[in-house]
């Protein structure tokens, strides 16, 4: 019995827990969007699939060498986490 | 001496099993914002060519691995698979964090708020869980050779 919870009960558990997780912190994964000018196209752009930029570093967040903001109006720059 | 055998099958049960929760979760979180988890491949310095293969091979490779350490006949070959990715991972962000100024984190889930330095402290732990696991299946497999 012992042997039992320990070879399938045990990885089970774990397994099911992990996708538990994973499922329940999805929120704190959610994509930020994030915005920039490219200058040979018209208007802002959105970077597709967002971004995992915080409002505050040192080293600028970039999206194909253009800088990218949180805003559309473009005035809050984002940087690299650290 | 029965008493060192079920350290041993204890302590490799134990990182067994927090290696399957770190595995099945990294993966489930990536395949969950799979859009995501490409697109910050894609900007990641050095594999930005590959992120279309990384995409889907870390989070298979990851459920490879964390199914393989749920058995016990595969657990030390697991282990070592997974002390190697972790390395491979580590080094890469060290690479990353010495050469390149773009840093962006592809992680998934919580472990994507890590900042790039905690995530190298974070990997370490696992390198040493997976060695520590290495070490203990090599003993248990040595007394039972012994018996």
């Amino acid at each position: 019995m012992k042997s039992k919870v320990f070879k399938i009960m045990l990885p089970a558990f774990a397994i099911l827990l992990a996708i538990s997780l994973s499922f329940a912190t999805e929120a704190t994964n959610s994509s930020q969007i994030g915005y920039y000018n490219d200058p040979s196209i018209p208007g802002i752009q959105q970077v597709l699939g967002g971004v995992d930029c915080p409002d505050h570093g040192e080293v600028s967040c970039e999206f194909n060498g253009f800088q990218v903001y949180a805003d559309q109006a473009l005035t809050i720059k984002l940087y690299e986490r650290e | 001496m029965k008493d060192s055998t079920r350290v041993y099958q204890i302590l490799t049960k134990t990182i067994s099993f927090l290696y399957v929760i770190l595995f099945v979760y990294a993966a489930t979180s990536k395949l969950i914002d799979f859009n995501h988890f490409t697109t910050q491949l894609a900007r990641s310095p050095y594999i930005s060519n590959y992120a279309h293969w990384i995409s889907w091979g870390i989070p298979t490779i990851e459920y490879i691995l964390a199914g393989l350490l749920a058995f016990q006949i595969y657990t030390l070959k697991a282990f070592y698979a997974s002390l190697s990715l972790m390395v491979l991972f580590t080094i890469y962000i060290v690479f990353v964090l010495n050469f390149s100024d773009s840093i962006p984190c592809s992680c998934g889930g919580v472990l994507s708020s890590l900042g790039w330095k905690d995530h190298v402290i974070f990997n370490m732990v696992f390198i040493v869980l997976a060695l520590l696991g290495i070490i203990a299946t090599h003993k248990q497999q040595h007394i039972q050779i012994q018996k």
